[in-house]
């Protein structure tokens, strides 16, 4: 069974009278303890999806199971907030700056727990160790703590009621490379000692190889490839896949701005193969042996 | 190769509410003409600062002290007149986030003839549409009709970008400072940005001060690469060497986050 799995999710929102498909029917899934990445262009919906996950937004058709129990209904929200936790892009955001980090750990703390404030403080203590943070860091302000550090502390918050599912959207993004390296070493370490389930968001494929077990990659609100992660780096076959592969080694040069077609492959606009055929939708299916895409290109 | 701007001695201090802030300490190098040249740090570092300084765009809270020497002169010694003529026209600036860089309430088209007029004093409809199309076509815009007819709001990121990019070549400056141009586009928009930056500086022999935090973009992008850490230059070396055998204990730590991400 897998710990999160995504069934044909949509979530659509209207914007001056238009509407905009945000998630047009999205799989996707995460095995319990290990890393399945989500890829894609900024606008493509990948934020959306994870607010769709955490409850933030409720989907307009589709279902969600986490365990095996859907969560997309009412019944199950506090089993959906215990088991699900989500790390946002920009640690600064995220911490209330009027409030010592020990006031904001204490309260995610409180809400499962019933523990008395003295009581809570060697806890406290002992989860920041956790995340390689000194014991004093608790009596501090966000603003006294520098970027790496807050999200640090966000990502201790976020392991306080033991979840068995966490959702990294971008979480270094907004930090400096050799912070970056530090965080990313911290979450395998987390993953290792408690088999957490990351959800781990990103535009960044070179970080992604370094976490993922699989990797989706999502184009204007639909998965159009996904595979373990070695295959997608070494064989990738959208197009669109390639394209995010040379944006990341910077060998992208000039290609057509993104636009949306009316019907048809959604690539239709930026794909240098792109046929007559391609004018009716095609679907997401198995490739090769665990090799899922959604193009003509490979079909026999 | 010619140096074509020279930095000595630069330091900068920011007074903020009694409190001295070191955002520049003693910063030397020099541009060389027709190179990219980065400069590599951490946010803090004072990468920023040193942009601005080039174009004493400094705030009255900061003192510098030092000497920028462009064209035989000193930056600091020149009167305000004398800056206006190097700002856009001999040193170009474009900023980190493209929106920002444009008055959201007028088109491009408007902001892009008031910029010829009062920069080059240019008045006739044709050489300036032949330059607005030359500048548009360099940077590789379509539809420059209909951007040019547009407001900021309704144009993508990267569009804007190239446009501000366009809106500095227009005025042919010797040098271009790129402060962070990509880090708030996406990596598909960012890449094409390089290139073109690439391009540019091949087809109009630009020498270019290029500002990132991203070691990735510098590898690609520039021929030596001068590493910041809390404003001060560490180290400035031909980007090979640099990336090969790193001598400065800071630039070596930030050199092995870097391949360990490889």
């Amino acid at each position: 069974m897998k710990l999160l799995q995504v069934e044909k999710v949509k979530k659509y929102f209207v914007h001056k009278r238009k509407v905009v498909r945000a998630l047009d029917g999205v799989d996707l899934f995460v095995e319990e303890g290990q890393t399945s990445a989500l890829v894609g262009e900024s606008g493509c919906g990948k934020t959306t999806l994870a607010k769709v996950v955490v409850g933030l937004y409720p989907p307009q058709a589709g279902k969600i199971y986490l365990k095996g129990e859907e969560i997309t209904s009412k019944r199950n929200k506090a089993f959906l907030r215990r088991n699900v936790q989500m790390v946002f892009q920009n640690p600064y955001l995220s911490l209330d700056p009027r409030c010592t980090i020990f006031f904001s750990l204490y309260e995610a703390l409180s809400i499962f727990t019933k523990i008395k404030k003295k009581e809570a403080v060697p806890f406290l203590e002992e989860l920041l160790k956790s995340v390689e943070l000194p014991e004093s860091t608790l009596w501090r302000y966000p603003h006294q703590l520098s970027g790496g550090q807050l999200q640090r502390v966000c990502i201790a918050r976020s392991l306080i009621n033991n979840p068995s599912l966490l959702i990294l959207d971008e979480p270094t993004s907004a930090l400096d490379i050799s912070t970056t390296v530090k965080i990313i070493d911290l979450l395998l370490k987390i993953q290792e000692e408690k088999s957490v389930g990351f959800l781990f968001i990103s535009h960044n494929l070179k970080l992604v190889k370094h976490l993922a077990w699989w990797v989706f990659v999502m184009y204007y609100g639909k998965i159009v490839e996904f595979a373990p992660k070695d295959l997608i780096y070494k064989n990738p076959l959208h197009p669109y896949t390639k394209l995010l592969l040379d944006a990341t080694t910077l060998k992208l040069k000039d290609i057509p701005e993104s636009t949306l077609p009316e019907r048809g492959c959604r690539f239709f606009s930026r794909c240098p193969y792109k046929k007559d055929m391609c004018l009716k939708e095609p679907t997401l299916i198995e490739i090769e042996n665990n090799h899922f895409l959604a193009c003509y290109l490979k079909r026999k | 190769m010619r140096e074509i701007l020279t930095v000595k001695n630069l330091s900068v201090i920011y007074k903020v509410e009694e409190r001295k802030i070191h955002a520049l300490k003693e910063v030397s190098f020099s541009l060389r003409e027709g190179e990219i040249l980065g400069v590599v740090g951490e946010s803090g570092s004072g990468k920023t600062t040193l942009g601005l300084s080039i174009l004493s765009l400094l705030d009255e809270k900061a003192y510098a002290s030092g000497r920028i020497l462009f064209e035989g002169r000193d930056i600091f010694s020149l009167s305000e007149q004398e800056l206006l003529d190097i700002r856009g026209r001999k040193i170009g600036l474009i900023f980190q986030e493209p929106a920002a860089s444009f008055n959201p309430v007028l088109t491009i088209g408007y902001q892009f003839r008031e910029i010829l007029q009062k920069k080059l004093n240019l008045k006739e409809k044709n050489l300036v549409s032949q330059i607005i199309y030359d500048s548009f076509k360099r940077v590789k815009l379509v539809d420059e009709e209909r951007i040019l007819r547009s407001y900021p709001h309704t144009l993508s990121g990267g569009q804007l970008q190239r446009i501000a990019i366009a809106f500095s070549i227009a005025l042919s400056p010797l040098i271009l400072i790129a402060d962070e141009p990509t880090s708030n586009l996406d990596i598909t928009v960012e890449s094409q940005i390089i290139h073109l930056f690439l391009r540019l500086k091949e087809e109009l022999n630009l020498s270019v001060i290029f500002i990132t935090h991203n070691l990735d973009l510098a590898k690609v992008i520039c021929d030596r690469i001068g590493v910041l850490y809390k404003g001060k230059m560490r180290e400035i070396r031909e980007k090979e060497t640099l990336f090969r055998e790193p001598k400065d204990p800071y630039t070596k730590e930030l050199i092995e986050a870097f391949k360990k991400l490889e």
